[in-house]
């Protein structure tokens, strides 16, 4: 990730949680990342037009339901929130990708977006992940969650399963 | 209209379903049903089966995405009239003019909001917008 897409991200990510679902986020460095103790939700997409490659969103799971909850006008505990939580993140992840290819490349191209796929991993995977040169950490009140854009092809979007 | 208006969403998202269900529901406008289709080919089975009055559609879908369905639709002359309203995270303004080109009723980008998709039904279906 060079650093006009790093600047992008950036500036995205936190947007679109802020427009999306009233979520604010902070940018902290990778490397002072610790994951939350609990399970993250990963959600994943590929894309392809004048650049090809991935985007991958990881939350902790009660962010993730905070985040469905938000989208839907629910509380966190309701059980429609834990139901819509992967899904609301490959939402989100889904928005924040469209919004970052346009300020990337702007409104003339057309790119062709694949369905979000989603997934769950342990807190010390996401530690790794952190690691990796083309993820960017966040904070949400503190809760640490991360965000990967690779203009690159192929992007495998579960290779963070196999580190 | 008495009975409320037939609505089709079109859309693999369930979150995004709910939202669209959640406004119209609190919009005050007579809705008859809500449908809701996963993809694009979902949708034009529903559609066929019965003539909606308002489609929201998504482009990105599996199976059959939005373009596709559009232009079935726009295809088909016993639901070419049917106002279809495209909500989706598309930033190309050459593939957005084109979904104008083929008629659609509205294009509006996510993330957007509620009052949004409220403004955009009463004033494509002729209802007032209280």
């Amino acid at each position: 990730m060079d650093d006009r897409q790093r600047t992008a991200v950036l500036s995205t990510v936190p947007a679109i949680l802020e427009q999306q679902a009233f979520l604010f986020a902070d940018a902290v460095s990778p490397g002072k990342f610790k994951a939350q103790g609990e399970e993250y939700l990963a959600a994943t997409l590929v894309f392809d037009g004048p650049s090809r490659g991935g985007a991958l969103a990881a939350f902790p799971e009660s962010l993730a339901r905070e985040l469905a909850a938000n989208l839907l006008g629910a509380e966190p505990g309701d059980e429609k929130a834990a139901k819509h939580a992967a899904d609301a993140l490959g939402e989100f992840l889904n928005v924040a990708c469209g919004h970052l290819l346009t300020t990337l490349f702007g409104t003339g191209p057309a790119f062709n977006l694949g369905a979000p796929r989603t997934f769950g991993f342990p807190s010390a995977v996401a530690d790794l992940l952190a690691r990796k040169s083309d993820v960017l950490a966040f904070e949400i009140d503190g809760v640490p969650i991360l965000f990967q854009a690779c203009f690159c092809a192929p992007f495998d979007p579960e290779e963070v399963l196999h580190a | 209209m008495s009975a409320g208006y037939e609505i089709l969403m079109v859309d693999d998202s369930r979150t995004v379903k709910s939202v669209i269900t959640k406004c119209l529901t609190l919009s005050g406008i007579a809705i008859a049903s809500l449908r809701e289709a996963g993809n694009g080919k979902e949708g034009l089975d529903l559609a066929r089966e019965k003539k909606p009055d308002l489609i929201f559609a998504d482009l990105n879908m599996p199976v059959m995405g939005g373009l596709e369905m559009i232009a079935a639709l726009k295809d088909d002359a016993s639901l070419r009239d049917v106002p279809i309203v495209v909500i989706s995270t598309e930033g190309s303004e050459e593939r957005i003019g084109g979904l104008k080109e083929r008629g659609i009723a509205a294009f509006l980008r996510k993330p957007f909001r509620p009052e949004a998709i409220k403004a955009l039904v009463a004033q494509i279906l002729g209802v007032e917008n209280g």
